[in-house]
């Protein structure tokens, strides 16, 4: 008797008794879709996460002072000495040319400028790399000329970068923005001219930052102006060489990955840090805060996972104790298959079979509700944080994911559940001895 | 008809708790000999060891002592699983309660020895539609066991005895719970497969009358043979007049 005939059969006897059979399979089909839907509930948080990483999140690394480890000394006071220069950087940058580069924002204080109109506007001015805008945090879009470039810096040209709001504010969106030179009167007193060459667009989420939708007058609003970052250090009176900074960050070119730059990082500045006893550069990395918030989540989703797990063993002794019944109502049967030339690995075969195929369509049951679950979660989720948290509600994008191996391998448990508690009862119907199984009252 | 007897036994007993002092033996020195195309009958009292000689016989049991031949072949010998081959392929099974798989079809029940023998299910229904057809339950193989009459179950039983032509039919008291007329058919059916079909038969009955319709009755009492009339001559005229008696009722099973 082939496999196929056994399955056959198997379905046959599970049909005739299908309420039982249904019983039989819910504490299975309970046990898989708890388990389902926690997986999927961690798999989709993780999914969601890193979306929302890799949008709003940055890929670079940021390098910082630290304490070291072993210092012993109560002097926590940073000498000029011990800053990061920007020699440092260069000299890194230097020696993995095509691999790393710097990139470097820095406040460069308030100005104020009168528009076509003569009402006086306030904006900040931020001095960048040209590299800032290959960041995904600051992945602008430019919507009117270009952005800042490297000439613009190592030439320290007066060119800047306004935003849309700006354009607004200033020549109610003058399509001539772009070659206008214009004059900012710094804090100091002093006037500064400076070329528009670009005009980028606010994102949503920094239009509400910046408070668009709460202020009743726009021209109160202080936008950001970008100029080069080695432009703002010459007229602040620095010499870029001699510059040291509180932070940088380094990003990676496609010729490197984040490990090599952590790597580069790490030799240049122990080096270069190796005779000072107080400080080392710290190396962050934001990738690595989300693998942290990963491996928490994988340990919670396996804790409660094994809970819910423990359900399907239960679910696997009810299953051992329908079969236990099954066979002995079936007795009588038994002895006549026997009697008609069953093996005992048939009768074997049909019974395991039998459990196998209770559990394995509970499992399948199980999954489609956990995945259910999922969703319906999911939706909850989403009408919730559009009610308490509108505004970051739209950078967050829900994913639904159920994790395959989840499923796969909770198929593959309930279908050992089946065979591990099918067998006894199983292995009992096959060892009955076919005279006092016909005799079976 | 070849040499070789379907059955031959020598010597053959059976031993039950053996060793303990409530042993308990069933059958001394049984020898027994059954030729093909035979129709045999065992009668005696219930205790008497007939079904323990139709276990013996139907491979259910082996004798403690002794030797059983079946087609020539020793039995002893045989592990479990030869036993199930062979009981699959060379005997048939009768019982008194019809013992048929219950919610399933009276087709699926007579294709079990078949597919125990490995048949495809092609061939498998071929074979019970021909068998359901022979023993006149044509029109009813789609019906489960609890909606057929108690002669009509055993009908089907037949059937699945005769499914991998085995070179035996063991019928057990086949028409125990049966009324006379419905008994009366299916010993009929037995009659016939005996005359049309060439088949050996071997009922095993407690019931004297069952017994003399049969060619040769073999009476066993406290586990030993103590007569075995071959009644072949004096039945001649006797079968004749039983046709006659059962012919319209023959026909009316087989037009059912």
């Amino acid at each position: 008797m082939n496999i196929l005939e056994s399955i056959k059969m198997a379905f046959t006897s599970l049909m005739i008794n299908k309420m039982r059979s249904f019983l039989t399979m819910l504490g299975i089909i309970i046990g898989i879709s708890a388990v389902i839907t926690i997986t999927t509930i961690g798999n989709s948080i993780q999914k969601t996460l890193s979306n929302t990483f890799s949008t709003l999140g940055s890929a670079s690394l940021e390098l910082y002072l630290e304490i070291k480890d072993d210092y012993e000394g109560d002097d926590y006071e940073q000498d000029e000495d011990d800053m990061i220069k920007l020699s440092m950087v260069d000299e890194l940058i230097s020696q993995h040319p095509n691999e790393l580069y710097m990139s470097k924002s820095e406040d460069f204080g308030q100005a104020h400028l009168m528009n076509s109109e003569n009402s006086e506007l306030t904006v900040n001015m931020l001095g960048i790399t040209d590299s800032q805008f290959k960041l995904p945090t600051v992945r602008k879009q430019i919507i009117k000329g270009r952005a800042i470039t490297k000439t613009d810096c190592e030439e320290k040209k007066h060119s800047c970068l306004v935003t849309d709001i700006f354009l607004e504010q200033y020549c109610k969106d003058d399509e001539n923005i772009i070659g206008k030179t214009l004059t900012f009167t710094m804090e100091s007193g002093e006037n500064l001219h400076f070329t528009v060459v670009g005009v980028i667009e606010y994102t949503e989420l920094e239009r509400n930052q910046l408070g668009m939708n709460k202020s009743s007058n726009l021209n109160d609003i202080a936008t950001h102006i970008y100029v080069p970052y080695h432009t703002m250090l010459k007229l602040s009176g620095k010499d870029p060489s001699k510059t040291s900074v509180d932070w940088v960050n380094i990003c990676w070119t496609s010729e490197c990955d984040v490990e090599t730059a952590k790597k580069y990082c790490r030799e240049y500045f122990d080096k270069v840090y190796a005779n000072n006893d107080q400080w080392q550069v710290a190396i962050y990395d934001p990738e690595e805060q989300l693998g942290m918030i990963n491996t928490v989540l994988n340990v919670i989703t396996i804790a409660i996972s094994i809970i819910a797990a423990i359900s399907l063993i239960v679910g696997g002794v009810g299953v051992m104790n329908i079969m236990l019944v099954s066979i002995l109502e079936r007795t009588r049967e038994i002895g006549v298959r026997k009697a008609m030339g069953a093996l005992n690995t048939d009768i074997r075969r049909q019974f395991v079979i039998e459990a196998i195929i209770i559990c394995l369509i509970g499992g399948l049951i199980g999954v489609l509700i956990g995945i259910t679950n999922g969703f319906l979660i999911s939706a909850i989720a989403k009408a919730l944080m559009n009610s308490m948290a509108s505004q970051y509600a739209e950078y967050i994008t829900l994913t639904v994911q159920p994790s395959v191996t989840a499923i796969i391998v909770s198929l593959g448990f309930s279908m050992a559940t089946g065979l591990v508690f099918g067998y006894y009862p199983a292995e009992r119907a096959a060892k009955m001895n076919p005279i006092d199984a016909l005799r079976y009252e | 008809m070849n040499n070789i007897p379907v059955i031959h036994m020598s010597s053959v007993t059976k031993k039950y708790y053996i060793g303990e002092p409530n042993e308990l033996q069933i059958l001394f020195d049984i020898a027994l000999d059954i030729n093909e195309g035979e129709f045999v009958s065992i009668v005696g009292a219930s205790g008497s060891g007939k079904s323990t000689l139709m276990n013996i016989i139907g491979l259910l049991d082996r004798p403690t002592d002794g030797s059983y031949m079946l087609n020539g072949t020793d039995t002893k010998v045989l592990d479990d699983i030869q036993l199930s081959r062979i009981r699959n392929k060379e005997i048939g099974f009768v019982f008194q309660n019809f013992n048929l798989i219950p919610k399933i079809t009276a087709l699926k029940n007579v294709e079990l020895p078949l597919l125990y023998a490995g048949v495809s299910q092609k061939k498998r229904t071929e074979r019970a539609m021909e068998l359901i057809e022979l023993v006149g339950m044509g029109d009813r193989y789609t019906h489960d066991p609890s909606q057929l009459s108690g002669g009509q179950k055993q009908r089907v039983a037949i059937a699945r005895a005769m499914a991998n032509n085995p070179s035996i039919i063991l019928a057990d008291e086949p028409t125990g719970a049966l009324d006379t007329k419905t008994g009366r058919m299916v010993m009929d059916l037995f009659h016939r497969l005996h005359k049309e079909e060439g088949k050996t038969i071997v009922l095993i009955t407690h019931s004297p009358e069952l017994a003399s319709e049969t060619d040769r009755m073999i009476t066993i009492s406290d586990g030993r043979i103590i007569a075995d009339a071959d009644r072949t001559s004096y039945n001649a005229d006797e079968a004749v007049a039983e046709q006659e008696v059962s012919a319209p009722e023959g026909k009316e099973a087989e037009g059912e």
